[in-house]
């Protein structure tokens, strides 16, 4: 019951404020002009992908691999875009294709099954500062797929859920919904926690 | 409800400020990106087969050509094979029938011809032996059966089959006991003229059969006419 009433306040209130048409339309164009360019051989243009989505990337891996393991795998997906640029149907729609490349090469790194020492050494090297910051992470890990990437998106990679939306090609209503609920589970998650180690 | 978890607008929540600032470490830092000095070049794919050429509509008409090109043939072979075996054939087949299946005919029983009969069927057993020695319940067995089948078999002259041949006309010495007696119970075929009449008994048939169409055909027509007459006289008022 009160799941639902959420759901319809937070879609109704989703309506309420559409992102912008225009700059929408204005980031698409940009994007396919910056294929068209890598296309035809443009090495700076591919600099600038990989700038304009390089969080996108690395909070889609941190979402599904260790923490320890994402920068080498960013490189390699923005490796495997750029042999497979040409593949690229709508060249308005770089984000949702690198995200699929970025969710693909995820899941090729579990089928070599090193999870498990992996994550305890990342979590080993990591500074001391940086650990709370880990361990809130695998917290987040630990929800429902279809938070996780939205929330990471936006805890980890600061990116706004308009902008979320629109590089990864979900629908807006979603991720706002994604984003509110996986706060909520995160938040009895955090006060568990607190209260075991009081 | 603020706005600040979804677009970082209105008041921050104490709580998502403090997770911001601690996951914020973990956030993307951009390194240069190696790009390799000569980019890979993507493998050449084959060219893929014109569209126009194998779309699934062209494919389904040229499989219902194909299909009714066999049905087409098979039909055509089919009559053709119905053809062989016309008339000339099926008397041929009725003479070899007259010579060969009348040992137990209990109507047209004929002395010489009954010996010669049941030589070629039993294969030189003595001129009175019967193709199987009779025993009283076989006797009974036949007069039964042939009580039973007396009915003249009507030849099926409308579709122009070819009839099957009675098993007496191909005798084989490894047949057994049992298909022995049933060659000897199969009836006799009928005479010419019995065909003939019969052949006319048929065409009487479907004659009324076709008249009592035509009748039915009128009277609903007749019923037709007469409810649109009845609806158009209501229309009228």
């Amino acid at each position: 019951m009160y799941n639902v009433e959420a759901t319809g306040e937070l879609l109704l209130s989703g309506h309420t404020q559409p992102t912008a048409p225009r700059e929408a339309a204005d980031e698409r164009g940009q994007e396919s002009a910056l294929v068209e360019q890598v296309r035809a051989g443009d090495r700076e243009a591919f600099g600038r992908l990989y700038a304009r989505y390089g969080r996108l990337v690395h909070g889609i891996l941190l979402a599904r691999v260790p923490y320890g393991e994402v920068d080498d795998l960013v490189q390699d997906v923005f490796m495997t875009a750029l042999r497979k640029i040409d593949t690229l149907r709508d060249t308005g729609s770089f984000g949702p294709w690198v995200a699929m490349i970025a969710r693909n090469r995820a899941m090729d790194f579990h089928r070599r099954s090193r999870e498990t020492t992996e994550v305890t050494e990342a979590v080993a090297q990591t500074r001391a500062e940086q650990r709370e910051a880990v361990e809130v992470l695998n917290l987040i890990r630990q929800l429902p797929e279809a938070y996780r990437e939205p929330m990471i998106l936006r805890f980890i990679e600061g990116m706004t859920g308009p902008e979320i939306a629109e590089r990864t090609g979900l629908q807006p209503a979603s991720v706002r919904v994604n984003i509110h609920r996986g706060m909520k589970i995160l938040r009895e998650r955090l006060a568990g926690d607190a209260g075991k180690g009081q | 409800m603020s706005d600040y978890l979804w677009d970082k607008t209105g008041e921050p929540d104490a709580e998502t400020e403090r997770l911001e600032n601690l996951l914020g470490q973990l956030r993307f830092q951009p390194t240069p990106f190696d790009l390799p000095a000569e980019i890979p070049a993507r493998e050449p794919r084959p060219a893929p087969l014109p569209r126009s050429v194998f779309t699934w509509p062209r494919l389904a008409l040229a499989a219902s050509l194909t299909l009714a090109m066999l049905a087409g043939a098979w039909l055509m072979l089919r009559q053709q094979s119905g053809a062989t075996n016309g008339p000339a054939e099926m008397a041929k087949q009725n003479a070899q029938m007259n010579a060969g299946g009348k040992q137990v005919s209990p109507a047209a029983p004929k002395a010489d011809g009954g010996a010669t009969e049941t030589k070629a069927n039993d294969e030189g057993k003595g001129d009175e032996t019967p193709a199987v020695a009779p025993t009283q319940g076989d006797e009974t067995q036949r007069e039964e059966h042939t009580a039973v089948r007396r009915r003249p078999r009507l030849p099926d002259l409308a579709n122009n089959r070819p009839r099957r041949l009675p098993h007496a006309a191909a005798p084989h010495s490894s047949r057994g006991e049992s298909a022995k007696r049933r060659d000897n119970l199969t009836p006799p075929p009928p005479e010419p003229a019995q065909r003939e009449e019969m052949a006319r008994a048929e065409r009487e048939a479907a004659e009324k059969v076709l008249y009592a169409l035509r009748i039915t055909s009128e009277k609903l027509n007749y019923a037709r006419q007469q409810v649109q007459d009845t609806s158009r006289g209501e229309d009228n008022r």
